[in-house]
């Protein structure tokens, strides 16, 4: 356990931290149910100030010392109950019934928040976790399947859109492991299982997993299979044979929706205790926050941050929230991220008056965490899914040709500005039309598809991946020289040729060509365009499937 | 700051019990410090001129007497004037560990800590003190 550390660890010292954290386990209960009944105390105006400081350092200590003992999302629980009490502590007179509400809604948290399984009390230290932590846990695919041949060709299926498959034919074995990491989703071939298969054998399944998507596959269609398949808790049902295209659509969102990139809340406020509030409520739900405390700061951490929301305080020192509202959306990039003020304004003209100058939402403070993390979140999906549609191709969902165009801008320009390399890669489908001609669009529309999702899950996220048009796509690959794009581009476009698309129970594979320039040879998005054009163009002359690089 | 030698002798005062036995084991088994523990500031104020330490690790919300006030007493202890003292609190809002370090503390390792690294946190601040 400390074989990585600077100091070797007393086997003592470790039993005797285990034996604490038993012991402080045992114990976390009690402590619970005497901050519940303080606090219940507390919200009906029945403390005094020694009780509510008492209280504060009870909820303080847990704070301080639960992770320690393995319970870190104790810790964090009553660092938000800390916090929200901190105001009160020396004045219990000022605690009415709508901040008593706030408080036990966070009490609720901390209980629930103690139900979770105790780590081990090492847990501070990540590099002792299971060695499973450590690949991307989001992409670890467990297939349960009694079929060798069948589980065999689905993992080489799945692994050519980067899953890593673990293979189970026991549902014990699966359960088993489980205990050890957590998969992104759970495929399970019901036919072959028939006889473990039942609600219990899913609940089990997902002990202590409840959030991890199940896919289950069958050869047949009926309703009744598929009706107990729902009930069980499934999330996805396939009749064999599976279209591999379809199961990894299905994964990808099911995996994505789980862990999407985190949204990005700018937090206006001037006074510090609020806006760690609302910081910490947001970072709680997973939330990404940055806290600017006035106009002055605004206008940088808007470039910097590229909010997706702005929560703002209706007054801030030198102006007003709807006047900064109004400044933010002469900004083109900023015209229509969502502004939902904050305020303990209850005048509703004055509210509709705000909304009218260029918010969208107003919330009266106090705000329960709950109601400003589901604000926050359904709009900023609502405008992410907005900007998709701006920005985005609809058949592959990658960045579309205006978008490309701007981002090759920035990044051409950043490169020159910091002397890195940058490199393009034009990437055009060989005989294409022929793929339409003999299968037909939608089957030239899948192999789009499935190219662009291969492009996006291989490459880097740093890397910006757009359908330039029709079966031509365009990569740039930040920091990368000539030489990295060739070898990078090279391998894609080798594995790509081996996946099989399907085609009416037919299947067929399609190759690339790619054609490459990079920064420094070229000092603008114009050159690099015209030489990558070039270097794939001589790719195509040259027998096509292959990687050509601009003066290479 | 004082000139320091080596870092030797902590005095380190926590009230709660349990988290107390753990930061004392970690000190003297992954730090191999010598550790005077106390439960309360009370019971530091006693052992400090005996003890002499070379740093005092001082909780700072507990009952009766807290850390802030500790500390103000140990300085006008023999020997306590010109003691490096660090702080070990649950963070809560960065502006109280700034109030904090101008009491006089050198710095405040947050809580929850993690036992296995809380000694070379502490060497950490101290060879920053010197340095």
């Amino acid at each position: 356990m400390a074989g990585d550390r600077d100091s070797p660890t007393d086997s003592s010292f470790e039993a005797t931290l285990r034996a604490l954290a038993a012991n402080y386990a045992a114990e976390l209960p009690a402590k619970l149910a005497e901050i519940g009944s303080m606090l219940d105390a507390a919200c009906t105006g029945a403390a005094s100030a020694a009780d509510l400081q008492l209280l504060h350092r009870q909820i303080h200590s847990l704070n301080g010392s639960a992770k320690t003992f393995g319970f870190p999302s104790v810790s964090d629980a009553a660092r938000k109950l800390e916090l929200a009490l901190v105001p009160y502590r020396d004045a219990p007179a000022t605690l009415d019934r709508e901040a008593g509400t706030a408080l036990l809604a966070l009490l609720e948290s901390l209980m629930v928040a103690a139900e979770r399984p105790q780590e081990s009390a090492m847990a501070g230290a990540p590099k002792a976790a299971p060695a499973a932590s450590q690949q991307p846990v989001s992409r670890l695919i467990f297939l349960l399947d009694k079929d060798d041949k069948e589980a065999a060709s689905l993992t080489s299926q799945l692994t050519s859109f980067a899953y890593a498959v673990r293979h189970f034919r026991e549902a014990q074995e699966l359960v088993a492991a489980l205990g050890a990491e957590t998969p992104a989703a759970i495929i399970a071939d019901i036919d072959s299982i028939e006889e473990q298969f039942s609600g219990e054998t899913v609940t089990e399944l997902r002990q202590g997993n409840s959030s991890v998507p199940m896919i289950f596959l069958s050869g047949r269609g009926e309703l009744g299979a598929r009706l107990r398949a729902a009930r069980a808790g499934g999330d996805a049902y396939f009749t064999k044979p599976v279209k591999t295209g379809q199961l990894v659509d299905r994964l990808d969102s099911l995996v994505n929706r789980i862990k999407p990139e985190p949204y990005r809340v700018l937090v206006v406020e001037d006074a510090p205790a609020q806006a760690e509030y609302f910081a910490t409520v947001l970072t709680q739900s997973g939330i990404r926050s940055s806290v600017v405390a006035g106009p002055e700061t605004l206008l940088e951490a808007l470039n910097d941050f590229n909010p997706e929301l702005i929560l703002m305080d209706m007054y801030l020192p030198g102006c007003t929230g709807d006047e900064l509202a109004r400044v933010i959306r002469q900004t083109d990039a900023f015209m229509s991220v969502p502004i939902v003020f904050l305020s303990v304004e209850r005048d509703f003209d004055r509210q509709l008056t705000a909304m009218f100058k260029g918010g969208d939402e107003f919330l009266t403070k106090p705000i329960l965490p709950a109601q400003l993390v589901s604000v926050v979140t359904t709009r900023v999906e609502r405008y992410r899914e907005l900007r998709t549609l701006m920005l985005h191709d609809s058949l592959t969902g990658l960045v579309n040709h205006s978008r490309l165009q701007q981002q090759m801008e920035i990044e051409t320009a950043r490169a020159l500005r910091q002397r890195h390399p940058m490199s393009l890669a034009m990437i055009d489908i060989d005989h294409f039309k022929q793929v339409n001609d003999r299968y037909g669009h939608p089957v030239g529309d899948r192999v789009l598809k499935n190219l662009s999702r291969f492009l996006r899950q291989r490459l880097r996220t740093s890397d910006v991946v757009g359908r330039y048009g029709g079966e031509e796509f365009a990569v740039i690959l930040s920091d990368a020289d000539q030489n990295t794009a060739r070898t990078v581009m090279d391998t894609l476009r080798t594995d790509f040729a081996s996946i099989p698309h399907e085609a009416d129970g037919d299947s067929l594979k399609v190759t690339f060509s790619v054609g490459i320039a990079s920064v420094p040879q070229h000092a603008s998005v114009r050159e690099l365009l015209v030489a990558a054009d070039q270097a794939l163009y001589k790719a195509k002359r040259e027998g096509r499937n292959r990687v050509v690089v601009d003066g290479g | 700051m004082t000139s320091h030698a080596s870092l030797q002798k902590i005095l380190y005062v926590d009230d709660e019990r349990d988290i107390r036995t753990v930061a004392r084991m970690a000190l003297e088994m992954v730090g191999k410090f010598t550790v005077k523990a106390c439960s309360s500031g009370g019971e530091a104020l006693d052992e400090f001129p005996a003890f002499q330490p070379d740093l005092v690790l001082l909780d700072v919300m507990m009952p009766e007497m807290d850390g802030p006030t500790t500390l103000e007493r140990i300085r006008g202890l023999s020997g306590g004037a010109q003691v490096p003292v660090v702080f070990m609190t649950a963070k809560v809002q960065p502006h109280e560990v700034a109030e904090l370090k101008k009491l006089g503390a050198l710095d405040v390792i947050p809580k929850p800590f993690d036992p296995m690294t809380l000694s070379s946190a502490i060497r950490t601040i101290w060879d920053g003190a010197a340095g």
